[in-house]
């Protein structure tokens, strides 16, 4: 992957995760919570800074600003996030390359054995996720080496590595490894 | 496992974003071995398990704040050394002292700059390196003067007890800390020429022959051999001690006869400390003195054996030369 997919990636990534953050930041407006708006504000301040998302990145600072006595300006800064968030959407989909929506997670009821390489590579990915490692090329020879009805749950494992789940990670490998034995 | 990743340093990055999370692994995966946790919990179970090297956290994270999981680790012994360095989109003053009073020893700021995480870890890391080399340095000189140990009748608590009451008389002169700091360190090593003495003179049980005290007594000058020609300051004071601990304030000792202020500050007080420490303990040959017997050898000694300076100040601080003793007695 270059530099510029790399970074598509996260960016799409982060406005995957926007709605969620939006709502909460609704919620907080709605209940007057000002800790949850600014924890809100606070932890995705720091991802449009890493993404250099300066105009999102601007607004969630001022929201993490805001107080009591200028709590009156927070709906304000929210609708303005929201509508950054939809002008960034516009402006990065075209450059998108349609990725396929992970399919629904499914437990892995595969009849086909896996082959020798599968699982040492199955099992030394669960010896570095126990150790909150990743190791992308371990990942690919897996999926090299797995037949294609293990596409949907090595891409459910892909998901889990990609959001740094390490815990999860372990257990549907673990489902995997068990599967091998009853066949 | 010959896997060059095996090798690297291993780093674990914290933080509840995965997005961040994945910012720093572009930035230090070529380099480093990686570890990554979502919440302070899982960070300390990680550290728990696979003792990184250096830690990257950020601050706010729902549950444990990054402060919180800094202060635990700087609470045990096993994790209190490993650099924290805070990595936080927070802009205050008052946030980042609270940080370096948890024990951090670095902020990055969000957004990070590559370049910036690469150097601060690479410098704190070489820091890490610097202090553990420290480290072996001492533990190596400990232990060389543990072989000297070896080959002699006197055990390892003598030359703990003769090097701890060296430094507090030295304190109780007026020296710097600094410089009683050293002398405890440099002290074990004040006998370490008898390794080169043959065990037919060495070990002998009765009284040496003129030939045999000869040879015994060229142990200051191989001692001085062993040490010689170094550039640490800890490793130039024992060779001094070493070479001039047998030395009299009358000038009647070897292996130079020296007098007076000839003899070199640190040899005349390890010299009375080491037969101050002899004479309280268990040889062969004696019982150990009871201490004002001790005390009053010492005095009859004073400008004929020792300088009568060293003597008054090991006498002004007499009961904590009494509780050293005691703290590492023989069993």
């Amino acid at each position: 992957m270059g530099g510029q997919e790399i970074y598509l990636n996260e960016v799409q990534q982060y406005l995957q995760q926007m709605p969620a953050c939006l709502a909460t930041l609704e919620d907080a407006l709605q209940s007057e919570d000002i800790y949850s708006l600014k924890m809100a504000a606070h932890a995705k301040k720091g991802v449009s800074a890493n993404l250099a998302l300066n105009q999102l990145q601007d607004l969630c600072d001022a929201l993490e600003q805001i107080n009591e006595s200028d709590w009156s300006e927070a709906p304000a800064l929210v609708t303005q996030l929201a509508d950054a968030t939809a002008l960034l959407t516009q402006a990065v989909t075209p450059l998108l390359k349609t990725v396929a929506e992970p399919e629904a997670p499914a437990a892995a009821t595969a009849s086909t054995a896996l082959p020798a390489e599968a699982i040492a590579a199955l099992k030394q990915l669960r010896a570095l996720a126990q150790a909150g490692e990743l190791d992308d090329s371990l990942f690919q020879t897996l999926q090299h080496h797995s037949p294609v009805e293990y596409r949907q749950p090595l891409s459910l494992i892909a998901q889990l590595l990609n959001d740094f789940d390490f815990e999860q990670t372990v257990v549907h490998i673990e489902q995997i490894l068990t599967s091998q034995e009853t066949l | 496992m010959t896997d060059p990743k095996s090798q690297q340093a291993r780093i674990l990055i914290v933080d509840d974003e995965p997005l961040n999370l994945k910012v720093l692994k572009q930035v230090l995966q070529d380099s480093y071995r990686l570890s990554f946790a979502k919440n302070g919990q899982d960070a300390l179970e990680l550290i728990e398990k696979e003792k990184p090297r250096l830690i990257l956290l950020d601050v706010m994270m729902p549950g444990m704040t990054g402060f919180e999981v800094c202060r635990q680790l700087k609470r045990q012994p096993e994790t209190l050394t490993i650099p924290v360095i805070f990595v936080t989109a927070l802009a205050d003053e008052a946030d980042e002292s609270e940080g370096f009073a948890a024990g951090g020893v670095d902020y990055i700021n969000k957004p990070i700059s590559p370049a910036l995480v690469r150097a601060r870890v690479k410098t704190h890391l070489s820091l890490v390196h610097i202090e553990e080399l420290k480290r072996t340095h001492l533990e190596l000189i400990q232990r060389l003067g543990r072989a000297a140990e070896f080959k002699d009748n006197e055990t390892g608590l003598h030359v703990i007890r003769m090097s701890h009451t060296s430094g507090r008389i030295a304190l109780q002169m007026g020296f710097e800390a600094r410089f009683a700091e050293l002398l405890v360190d440099a002290a074990p090593m004040h006998d370490i020429g008898k390794i080169g003495i043959p065990d037919s003179v060495l070990l002998k049980p009765g009284k040496l022959d003129e030939e045999e005290l000869k040879i015994m007594r060229t142990h200051p000058q191989i001692g001085a051999q062993i040490l010689d020609n170094s550039t640490s300051p800890l490793i130039k004071l024992a060779h001094t001690v070493a070479l001039y601990h047998h030395e009299k304030w009358d000038g009647s000792g070897y292996p130079f006869g020296l007098k007076r202020e000839e003899i070199p500050i640190e040899a005349r007080i390890v010299a009375v400390a080491d037969v101050f420490d002899a004479l309280l303990s268990k040889r062969p040959y004696k019982e150990p003195w009871p201490v004002e017997k001790a005390i009053e050898e010492i005095k009859s000694q004073t400008n004929r054996h020792f300088d009568p300076a060293v003597v008054k100040a090991m006498l002004d601080c007499l009961p904590d030369l009494i509780a050293i003793n005691e703290k590492w007695r023989e069993e």
